[in-house]
């Protein structure tokens, strides 16, 4: 693996923990947590909200990922994506952390398994699919997730 | 360089607008006839020559020749020297599609052959015109300015002549257009723009050293001379134009010189002939003397707006701007809430700040908007060219034009349509000669109507033609081997009828240049379902055929309900809306009553179906009987409980269809009406029906916009598992516990019948002459099949009917054998309740008797009274019927009392005893009280359905052998695999009394056997 190769990373806070998303994927940070509810929809969406004109799809990344569904406070923020994760869309989470910067040859393989392994129940099929790699920071472990499966695992 | 691409794309675009107005007045002149409309004609004249005068200034020569010639010949209408007969219209649009043709490539115009549409005008031209007329076009006349120079323009005498007579000033415009740009910012074609609205450019040419214009430097003048007709005077024009006085020529009249065309062409220096004392000449100088040039200052007035009512923008620039107003709206209510409203000042900006945002972001909505008759406006031409072509007569009208859609579906729509409209041309309308042998009118009609409907547009394209004939494309499917003949015995006709949208299928029978490679209608089935359209086809042989497209909105603005349910707001189309209904107090109680497990309100003699929108919001799950039962429950006993603790309360709702349906919607609040615009729903939750897609509200939050039809699927699934079913259907699903529909009628002069309606298959009437007599029975053939004809007075003791030379025969349904009871007229139809009484009158062949509209009335039970007239056709199944000594036990469930006496009746005829029971729960007490052989069950039941029922029955270990039957209406696959997987051991439709009984029979059989 090539050394001195950097990567950014957009990182937040869900339920005590640390992760990270891709900094090119990331359109912006919003404070509008005016969400919409869209009843009927799987309980991880969490609903619609208006950014400048633009209905944008929310999801609640604590349940995507298999934690309890937290509350709104004055920490969370929306996350937005660009087109390049997937139309339109945002994910809740309970707090926004720096950008950090994290030499490849630090960030460790998370997948232990095949996706496909019939020995994996749903939600750790899910987890291998949005879970790409784990990279232990000074103090805390940062769980690096892949924002284009987000979407595709609903 | 003066003339960069940008100009020419501007006179393109600008050009192909004239084009498409002048095609649409061409189209309106020759529908009018005679004496064209001076508004019509002047409008097509002045895009016509404003085409000229571009072309001409441009230097695209051959568009300029022919749009000259093409002028010439509107001129000529103008003056009404000829009338706008299809001759001349064919020619001018024969030139219009060569002028669109050309500037598609502009560029290349020069090179392009336009010879023979040009010379087809000008010999009608030739043909027409007067010697006089002639002679004034092959005149030119050149003219001199002040200093008795040539001006180097020469224009024919006609033309001259045809000016608007307000032009009494010609000039010699000299620009250097290289310089535009540097004094006033102008371009080329601003300054054409300029000119056109102020008078006429009767000619122009370019000066350059250059031989190509592109090849223009930009440190060189370019010299561009035009020959200029306008109402205003020098000084005016030269400020309005701004030019110097040096580069405005006045050219006088009196000055105007006329040379032969030969003379010009022979020998150019030759000076002007002077001395030809003609006619003209002294019409010239009258007219100059009748209009002296007006000396008061005139105001500058825009000649018409044509030119300048549209511009075009990049739609990248509009969705922008919609962005941005959108982040406009969310300012604006921030600024309102923080603004000091103690100082008025401040809360006057506010307020108006308030309306400007509101306005702005209400015309940036409308920007991407565009009406559907830019692409209606293009049917009339391609069905007028059609009909020629295949030599049939057709009239199309277009209604609704004035519906907006979104741009893009817009252009997407115009191919389909357009190859809609050919098909209705080529295979829907008959020639004049087959349309009056139908008895039709030679003329036939095709309707294009567009308009909102649920959230959709729906475009509706109908024709009056021979329709389509499920035959043949039953015939084509096979031939084909696209289905088998079992798949299509499954089909029913407007299933058969979607088949012609499958690709390779063409019923055409022979394949003409206008439609019919069977490359067809699948095309445009995809490309309406690329604009997430759907496409329905329906079509009555020899009627005609309607096609209807449905499109979605995507960026529509609709007008909408704007209500409340758990706190959140919601947008009904106002399409779907009919009314709201506010009840208060007790009526809540007692005003929507339980049909079932349904909830209903009694909205002037209508039942409506009532929906609750939090119960559907808060319930992802497509409701069941269960769920319905439970909402009933649960709200029946709240609105009780509210009741008797006598609290104030009130409950609204409104009133919505979807088609033919309507039922209501209980909200917690409406909040009014708003225009919001319709934002597709993200792919993520695309699949959830209840909602066409989401708006942005005036505070900037999000509301969904339900979609009615998606809702109604929701909330009362068991009602729209059939097919279609109407709102008529579903009333008297509810009402069918009282009530029946009965066809009365009469027979011999004295009593009344009554026979119930499912019962009926039709009633035909017969010449007597087409009775025959075979001993002592009469016959008739009816569908080729001769009918026993039934004389009620033969078989029951009533008063014989009288003979008549028509006579009116019913013909049961139902019945092996062909036959038809003989009537005098029919009564009436009635939906009535039906309470039948054997106790005043019996006797064998009624079923009883009941008092309808104040009157006794029979009832007759058909089939015993066929069964007396013909002992014979029932041979078979007496065999099979069971002796009375055995006297088998049968639990009769039916919720409909009507049903119930009839089967028992029949039952209990052949030596049953019969049980009955009004629904599957009663039944299953009886069960535990009796035993029986046999159960016939009703489905549709209310508290306990019949499948319901006959899973209790099979879950007892007593019960689980006793056969069953179902006799229902329901008589789909999926119903009747139900049935069996209830438990049931036969599924009989009803209601046939022979099957019925022969089923039973053969039940007891199993039974026995077991």
């Amino acid at each position: 693996m090539e050394t001195n190769n950097k990567h950014q990373f957009c990182t937040f806070w869900l339920s005590e923990r640390l992760f990270g998303v891709n900094i090119l994927d990331v359109k912006e940070i919003n404070p509008e947590v005016a969400v919409t509810p869209i009843f009927h929809a799987p309980e991880e969406v969490r609903g619609y909200v208006n950014i400048r004109g633009q209905i944008h799809l929310v999801l609640d990344l604590r349940l995507l990922l298999g934690f309890e569904k937290g509350t709104i406070t004055r920490s969370s923020r929306i996350i937005l994506f660009k087109p390049t994760a997937g139309q339109a869309f945002g994910v809740l989470v309970d707090q926004i952390d720096d950008v950090k910067e994290v030499e490849e040859h630090l960030i460790e393989d998370y997948r232990i398994a095949e996706p496909t392994s019939a020995d994996l129940n749903e939600q750790d099929k899910r987890k291998q699919e949005l879970i790409i790699g784990v990279c232990q920071l000074q103090e805390i472990l940062l769980v690096i997730l892949q924002a284009r499966n987000f979407l595709k695992v609903l | 360089m003066a003339f960069d691409s940008s100009i020419v794309d501007e006179f393109v675009a600008e050009s192909k607008e004239h084009l498409e107005t002048i095609e649409k007045d061409l189209l309106e002149l020759e529908k009018q006839g005679g004496v064209p409309v001076p508004s019509v004609i002047d409008h097509l004249f002045r895009a016509m020559h404003s085409i000229k005068g571009a072309a001409g200034f441009i230097g695209f020569v051959k568009i300029n020749k022919l749009a000259h010639t093409m002028e010439t010949m509107l001129q000529m209408m103008r003056n009404g020297e000829i009338t706008p007969e299809a001759q001349y219209v064919d020619a001018l649009l024969s030139g219009v599609d060569l002028l669109a043709t050309m500037l598609d490539d502009a560029g290349n115009s020069n090179e392009m052959d336009i010879e023979e549409i040009h010379d087809r005008l000008s010999n009608l031209i030739a043909q027409t015109s007067s010697s006089e007329i002639k002679k004034e076009m092959e005149t030119n006349v050149s003219m001199l300015d002040d200093e008795n120079q040539k001006v180097g323009f020469r224009i024919s005498e006609f033309e001259l002549n045809n000016l608007p007579a307000s032009h009494n000033n010609l000039f010699v415009l000299k620009f250097d257009l290289s310089k535009l740009a540097e004094n006033n910012g102008e371009t080329p074609g601003t300054l054409i723009r300029n000119l056109l609205s102020m008078g006429l450019i009767i000619d122009g040419k370019l000066d350059s050293p250059a031989n190509d214009l592109s090849d223009t430097l930009e440190d060189k003048p370019l010299l561009y001379h035009a020959l200029y007709s306008t109402i205003m005077e020098k000084e005016l024009l030269c400020k309005a134009v701004n030019l110097s006085e040096e580069g405005v020529i006045e050219v006088h009249q009196e000055d105007l010189q006329k040379a032969t065309a030969s003379d010009v062409v022979k020998n150019e220096q030759k000076p002007p002939k002077t001395s030809q004392p003609t006619q003209e000449e002294a019409e010239l100088s009258k007219e100059a003397d009748k209009t002296p040039p007006p000396k008061r200052p005139t105001r500058i007035e825009p000649k018409s707006h044509e030119h300048t009512d549209t511009i075009r923008i990049s739609v990248d620039i509009l969705d922008e701007l919609m962005t941005l107003a959108g982040e406009l709206v969310l300012v604006r209510n921030q600024q309102l809430l923080s603004v000091d409203k103690s100082d008025p000042v401040s809360r006057d900006i506010s307020q108006r700040l308030d309306l400007v945002t509101t306005e702005i972001q209400a015309s940036v909505m409308r920007t991407r908007m565009q009406p559907i008759g830019n692409v209606f406006g293009k049917l009339p031409r391609i069905v007028r060219d059609l009909s020629k072509k295949l030599d049939k007569k057709i009239e199309i009208t277009t209604i609704g034009s004035e519906v907006e859609l979104d741009k893009t579906i817009l252009e997407l729509l115009a191919d389909p349509l357009t190859h809609m409209i050919r098909n209705c041309c080529d295979h829907g309308i008959e020639s004049p000669e087959q349309r009056m042998e139908a008895e039709k009118n030679p003329e036939g009609t095709i309707q294009v109507r567009a308009f909102h409907e649920a959230g959709h547009i729906n475009i509706e394209i109908r024709d009056d033609g021979k329709g389509i004939d499920p035959e043949a494309i039953k015939k084509k499917a096979l031939q084909n081997g696209m289905r088998t003949e079992a798949e299509l015995a499954q089909m029913n006709d407007k299933e058969i009828l979607s088949l012609i949208m499958l690709p390779g299928f063409s019923t055409a029978e022979k394949i003409s240049d206008v439609s019919g490679r069977g490359v067809g209608m699948d095309v445009v089935r995809t490309s309406i379902e690329q604009l997430s359209g759907t496409i329905d086809l329906e079509s009555t042989f020899g009627e005609g055929t309607s096609l209807r497209l449905s499109l979605p909105l995507t960026l529509a603005i609709i007008p909408c309900l704007i209500v409340e349910s758990l706190g959140l707001r919601y947008a009904i189309p106002q399409v779907n809306l009919v009314e709201l209904v506010r009840l208060y107090d007790e009526d809540i109680f007692h005003r929507i009553e339980c049909a079932g497990n349904q909830e209903v309100y009694r909205l002037r003699d209508h039942l409506l179906p009532m929906v609750r929108l939090n119960e559907v919001l808060q319930r992802p799950e497509p409701f069941n009987d269960y769920i319905l039962a439970e909402i009933t429950s649960h709200y029946r006993q709240l609105a009780k409980k509210i009741l008797e603790e006598q609290n104030a309360q009130s409950l609204i709702f409104s009133v919505l269809k979807v088609g033919a349906r309507r039922f209501g919607l209980i909200v917690d609040n409406v909040l009014g009406t708003e225009e919001i615009v319709v934002k597709p729903m993200h792919p993520a939750v695309k699949k959830l029906r209840i909602y066409s897609g989401a708006t942005v509200m005036g505070d900037g939050k999000v509301a969904m916009i339900l979609d009615i039809e998606g809702l109604i699927q929701h909330a009362c699934a068991e009602t729209i598992s059939e097919p279609e079913p109407e709102l008529e259907e579903k009333e008297q699903a509810v009402l069918k516990e009282r009530t029946q529909s009965i066809l009365l009628f009469k027979s011999g002069p004295q009593e009344q019948f009554a026979i119930s309606l499912p019962l009926i298959r039709r009633i035909e009437r017969i010449p007597l002459s087409q009775v025959e007599r075979v001993g002592e029975k009469e016959f008739v053939t009816i569908d080729g099949v001769s009918t026993r004809i039934l004389k009620m007075e033969q078989h029951l003791n009533v008063s014989p009917c009288p003979e008549k030379d028509t006579i009116l025969l019913l013909l049961p349904k139902h019945i092996k054998h062909p036959v038809g009871i003989l009537i005098s007229n029919v009564v009436d139809v009635l939906e009535t309740e039906v309470n039948l009484s054997t106790d005043s009158y019996m006797e064998d062949g009624l079923m009883g008797t009941a008092v309808i509209e104040d009157k006794m009335t029979l009832f007759i039970d058909i089939y015993r009274l066929v069964e007396k007239a013909e002992p014979d056709w029932f041979i078979e199944r007496r065999k099979n019927a069971p002796s009375p000594q055995e006297r088998k036990r049968i639990l009769l469930v039916e919720d409909t009392v009507f049903f119930q006496q009839l089967v028992k009746g029949y039952l209990e005829a052949d030596g049953y005893e019969v049980f009955t029971a009004e629904n599957g729960k009663r039944a299953l007490e009886v069960l535990h009280d009796t035993t029986v052989d046999l159960i016939v069950s009703d489905i549709e039941m209310p508290i306990m359905n019949g499948w319901t029922f006959m899973k209790a029955v099979r879950a007892e270990e007593a019960l689980q052998t006793i056969p069953s039957l179902a006799l229902t209406s329901l008589d789909s696959e999926i119903d009747k695999e139900r049935t069996y997987e209830a438990g049931f051991n036969g599924h009989e439709t009803k209601i046939e009394r022979e099957q019925l009984l022969v089923r039973v029979a053969e039940l007891m059989q199993i039974q026995m056997a077991a």
